[in-house]
């Protein structure tokens, strides 16, 4: 089961953590400063619960940490106002459920260089001969 | 969640295709905005298919290969992915890869696999197949995927 969230902010509030309760409670249930590991559109990553306000009220939302951050920002800025799925990462489930890692080492910077760099790549010369393209032709050496 | 499969990315390099790789740059510009992932099978049939296929020399293969790679996330396979795949080769259902591609894809909670591989419409092994070439460019299903 997993929660779904729409892209709108810079943190997550616990409020607009929609279709799973038992996730928005455990979220709304963490202290400041403590994590937790979801998995947001797919891609796991550490979530870390705002601290309390000045007043000494708690916050109600988590913010994203390393890797997490840098994708939530990449969606913030590509997909505002999509709605994104937000579930559980138990890391005791021997990392068969549904998500993957981000990769921490490339920048975001790196990516779009690398698919300029890609999508440059056509007009160079390269023409295939007409032949339908075959999987089991491309694992051949 | 949706993937993209390597014919997509081979495409994009193929100048002999002009109406397809148009559309293939499309598609993969949109889904790396989305940070879609691709299966790490996808790299090493991309710079087979560009040598092979497209006869591009390994330096140039390996580049092609490398920019998808930083471009965007990868998903690896395990072995539960290779004991499906059999199992569904030794039905007659899938080829190996094929069937090893789709449960990776699953597994990681992919929905849809943009290929021009098997039947578009299909859903294999949960993953609906969209072809996204269609007659007058982008295929509807794939637009909408794609949010285009």
């Amino acid at each position: 089961m997993s929660a779904q969230t729409e892209i709108r902010d810079f943190v997550i509030w616990h409020k607009h953590l929609h279709g799973d309760p038992t996730l928005a409670a455990r979220v709304a249930a963490l202290r400041p400063g403590q994590t937790i590991r979801l998995a947001v559109d797919g891609v796991a990553g550490s979530w870390r619960k705002m601290d309390q306000g000045k007043d000494g009220r708690p916050t109600p939302g988590i913010r994203p940490l390393g890797a997490a951050q840098q994708f939530w920002r990449e969606l913030y800025k590509s997909r505002r106002g999509a709605v994104v799925s937000v579930s559980l990462i138990d890391d005791a489930d021997g990392g068969t459920d549904a998500h993957f890692e981000a990769r921490p080492d490339i920048s975001s910077t790196e990516r779009d260089a690398a698919l300029s760099a890609l999508l440059a790549m056509r007009g160079q010369g390269w023409a295939s001969d007409g032949t339908p393209f075959d999987r089991d032709t491309a694992h051949e050496r | 969640m949706i993937s993209l499969d390597s014919n997509v990315f081979v495409y994009l390099l193929d100048d002999a295709e002009p109406e397809k790789q148009a559309v293939a740059a499309e598609v993969i510009a949109r889904a790396a905005a989305l940070r879609c992932p691709v299966a790490l099978q996808v790299i090493g049939e991309a710079q087979n298919a560009a040598r092979r296929k497209l006869k591009a020399p390994p330096f140039v293969a390996a580049q092609f290969a490398r920019n998808i790679l930083t471009a965007f996330d990868v998903l690896p396979a395990s072995g539960d992915d290779a004991d499906i795949a059999l199992a569904q080769l030794a039905a007659g259902r899938l080829s190996y890869w094929d069937a090893m591609l789709i449960s990776v894809l699953r597994r990681h909670g992919c929905k849809a696999l943009i290929t021009e591989e098997l039947q578009d419409g299909a859903v294999v092994l949960g993953v609906e197949i969209v072809n996204p070439f269609a007659s007058g460019g982008l295929s509807a299903r794939a637009a909408t995927l794609l949010g285009a």
